[in-house]
């Protein structure tokens, strides 16, 4: 795949001309917005936020911002690029990136920037470096079926792997790998099942050992952790912990008269007596009937009553209705305490 | 596409609780520093016996959260405090309203 040109000012959104301090200012405001753990649940974020660490990679770093200049002004964001003679053997001299690398939060930059600075990796492995492999943050979407009676997902990442051509070293032949640019890696889809023990709940981790990014020389690779989100369910709203909540219509001769109803749980359907003379908008507790816990247990149901009437009446209804508002003595308003009719 | 299937079964010691030592061994940080987010009201242990304290696997992620904000924003240790609560706020806001909206 071709390498598509970076716009690092655009990305910054500052002009070819910024200095220093602007660049820095322009970095801090747009890192602020766009970090991605103050954005949650937002995907976006967290690659604008790539960029930007890359920007700033680069436009912070004298040495860097002069060489990516030498490209010259005319190179336009999105077309592919190919990098002009003579880079490279400019990839040495930069010894330093190892480590500036490593404490990086996401650690992980465009295929554009590795062209054009990449090869740090194979020096280190050449030189006997050793470092685990990263550790790996990935989102985990259940619902609330897969969550009460545990379930076997599978989950597709993108993820590192050593780079099989040259063993993670990122050198061929002495020469720079044509296959991971010198990086050691290669990013490919990973697709893992999962089994989801019964009990875990939104934010809950699962960590999976040994399936983060790998790591170079014979260090270990690093651990996946999986952060559980829960997906909105159609029926029933997760209310703490275990608790689940749902709306259950009835027809106002149901609450009025009581009686039995069917109302589905995550186990499927159970019968519940409705009292009589319960009120649209109360709460009936069906006990154990929420989410199962990890060990032993379970919240409860919660029922929560909404009384509907029939959208088009039928003659022999609204003349039932019509003889009922003429004989109830029933007032369901009495504002007389707030001085109202 | 070249899929590789690798089947894992989570075994007990994945949710088995965590000692501080634990913790900091598997956020790759000191074990003082754990103490001090602990101290700091940062991070809860969900159980303490005796001067031991154990978290969950959920505090690895704080940890790691906790440690981008400073690095990245140079946020000290309040203001991350201030952030973890507000945006766990807003999470649940944002899943009420997804429920909310998925329900028209």
């Amino acid at each position: 795949m071709a390498v598509k040109f970076k716009d690092y000012y655009a990305l910054l959104n500052v002009p070819r001309t910024a200095t220093a301090d602007e660049i820095k200012k322009a970095y801090r405001k747009l890192a602020r917005q766009y970090h991605p753990d103050v954005n949650p649940g937002d995907a976006t974020a967290e690659d604008k936020f790539k960029d930007l660490n890359e920007a700033y990679e680069v436009l912070s770093d004298a040495e860097k911002r002069r060489r990516y200049d030498d490209l010259g002004p005319n190179w336009q964001a999105g077309v592919d690029f190919t990098p002009p003679p003579g880079w490279e053997g400019a990839r040495q001299g930069f010894g330093d990136f190892g480590e500036r690398f490593a404490g990086r939060s996401t650690g992980e930059f465009s295929d554009f920037f590795e062209t054009l600075f990449g090869g740090f990796r194979g020096a280190r492995a050449g030189a006997g470096f050793a470092m685990r492999g990263a550790d790996v943050e990935a989102e985990l979407p259940l619902n609330l079926e897969d969550i009460e009676h545990g379930a076997t997902r599978t989950l597709t990442l993108q993820a590192a792997e050593r780079c099989v051509n040259c063993g993670g070293s990122g050198l061929q032949h002495e020469r720079v790998c044509p296959v991971c640019h010198g990086t050691g890696m290669v990013r490919r889809p990973k697709t893992l099942s999962v089994h989801i023990p019964v009990g875990v709940r939104e934010a809950s981790v699962i960590r999976l050992a040994g399936q983060g990014e790998p790591g170079t020389g014979n260090a270990p690779a690093g651990d996946l952790y999986l952060r559980v989100r829960v997906l909105p369910h159609p029926l029933f709203f997760v209310v703490g912990s275990d608790d689940l909540q749902l709306e259950l219509p009835v027809a106002p001769w149901e609450v009025a008269l009581g009686g039995r109803v069917t109302v589905p749980t995550l186990d499927g359907p159970v019968e519940m007596t409705i009292p009589a003379g319960s009120q649209g908008g109360q709460r009936l507790r069906l006990r154990g009937k929420g989410m199962r816990r990890q060990g032993d247990g379970a919240g409860d149901l919660y029922v929560k009553l909404k009384i509907m009437v029939p959208p088009k009446l039928t003659a022999d209804e609204r003349e039932l209705f019509e003889k009922l508002a003429a004989t109830s003595g029933f007032r369901p308003r009495d504002f007389s305490t707030r001085g109202e009719p | 596409m070249n899929a590789e299937w690798n089947m894992l079964v989570l075994s007990r010691k994945d949710s088995r609780l965590l000692t501080l030592e634990e913790l900091a061994d598997a956020a790759r940080l000191h074990p003082d520093l754990i103490q001090s987010f602990v101290d700091f009201g940062l991070l809860e242990p969900v159980r303490q016996d005796g001067q031991h304290l154990f978290f969950d696997m959920e505090a690895v992620l704080r940890v790691r959260t906790i440690q981008r904000l400073r690095r990245d924003l140079g946020v000290n240790l309040s203001g991350v405090a201030v952030i973890l609560d507000l945006t766990q706020r807003l999470r649940r806001m944002q899943q009420e309203l997804e429920w909310w909206r998925s329900r028209r």
